[in-house]
């Protein structure tokens, strides 16, 4: 565990196009260091989450079918001695396709 | 910031670049490691807050504080961060990032990011763990995946962690790989100079398609 900054440490705040409301700013800036953390929950737009929680959002529906490329699956099949048929079973299951697209497609009725 | 070869001004517009505004607290501690601790806001609202520990002795930084508020979420402010980081890291000469996976997601997502175990042991110390978890599931699948999976359980090498985070088998409404891998816990490293791994991390955060 890292020791808190105490308040010799010089804090820069930098703006680029905009910056933050000028009192919150100012209010952030004087404030000694606060030996909480940022609370995992609170109220609204503000609460506070994991990057691994962001990053797993991001990754979308598609990360069931391809969490790595084909290639990284062939060098990891070759590294740990994996069949053909082993690849298959595991990184390329059948039901893995869209059910749009392996479903038949339905007569509309009249 | 002699290891960055730039100010701490061009720091901080590296760190904060996308974004609109940052505060930025900087410390050396002991010898070079440098210290970082960041605010980050978008059009003046606080959207995630860092701590990171530079090592450019040992071309090494450690993401040890890492969130985005809950807006965050579906938006492209994480991995816009972990570019500008990048940028940052690349300009110190670092080659490995550390950090512990962990929380609800962090074990599976460091994995898919090309995170590895630290060492071998500690793979192996994960892969005892999973395969406990395993046990309980083998009676679910056929037993040839039985048997590649246990042999992915029982290798040395932790690029096993990869090829388990990377089984696309169905589990429930998810993978078993992705089952496998949720809440679980280990110290892993992303060594930038290792290929495969970078491409893997570059891909993921968004730097190529």
């Amino acid at each position: 565990m890292s020791k808190k900054p105490g308040p010799d440490v010089p804090s820069l705040v930098v703006a680029a196009n905009a910056e933050p409301k000028r009192g919150t700013r100012l209010a952030v800036a004087a404030r000694a260091p606060s030996k909480a953390r940022p609370a995992a929950t609170r109220s609204g737009n503000r609460a506070f989450v994991a990057v691994e929680d962001v990053l797993f959002a991001g990754m979308g529906k598609r990360v069931l079918a391809a969490v790595f490329t084909d290639a990284e699956i062939e060098r990891l099949a070759t590294l740990f001695g994996l069949s053909a048929d082993e690849v298959a079973e595991l990184y390329r299951p059948a039901d893995l396709r869209p059910v749009a697209a392996t479903a038949p497609r339905r007569r509309r009725a009249r | 910031m002699t290891h960055f070869r730039r100010d701490v001004l061009q720091f901080t517009q590296v760190l904060t670049a996308r974004f609109n505004g940052g505060l930025i607290v900087l410390r050396v501690i002991s010898a070079d490691r440098l210290l970082v601790r960041a605010r980050i806001y978008q059009a003046g609202v606080h959207v995630a807050t860092v701590a990171l520990r530079f090592d450019p002795r040992l071309r090494q930084a450690h993401i040890s504080w890492f969130v985005v508020v809950m807006a965050g979420r579906g938006s492209t402010a994480a991995k816009h961060l972990l570019q500008n980081l990048l940028l940052i890291q690349r300009d110190c000469g670092i080659r490995r990032i550390t950090l512990q996976a962990a929380l609800s997601h962090g074990g599976y997502v460091w994995a898919t990011h090309g995170f590895l175990p630290a060492t071998n042991t500690k793979w192996q110390a994960l892969a005892k763990r999973l395969a406990a978890k395993f046990t309980v599931l083998a009676a679910n699948f056929a037993p040839a995946e039985v048997t590649a999976i246990e042999r992915l359980l029982q290798a040395q090498d932790r690029l096993a962690l990869r090829a388990i985070a990377a089984i696309a088998t169905r589990h429930g409404s998810t993978t078993l790989g992705k089952h496998l891998l949720m809440g679980e816990r280990w110290d892993g490293e992303l060594d930038l100079s290792d290929e495969p791994s970078a491409l893997i991390y570059f891909r993921r955060i968004g730097l190529i398609a």
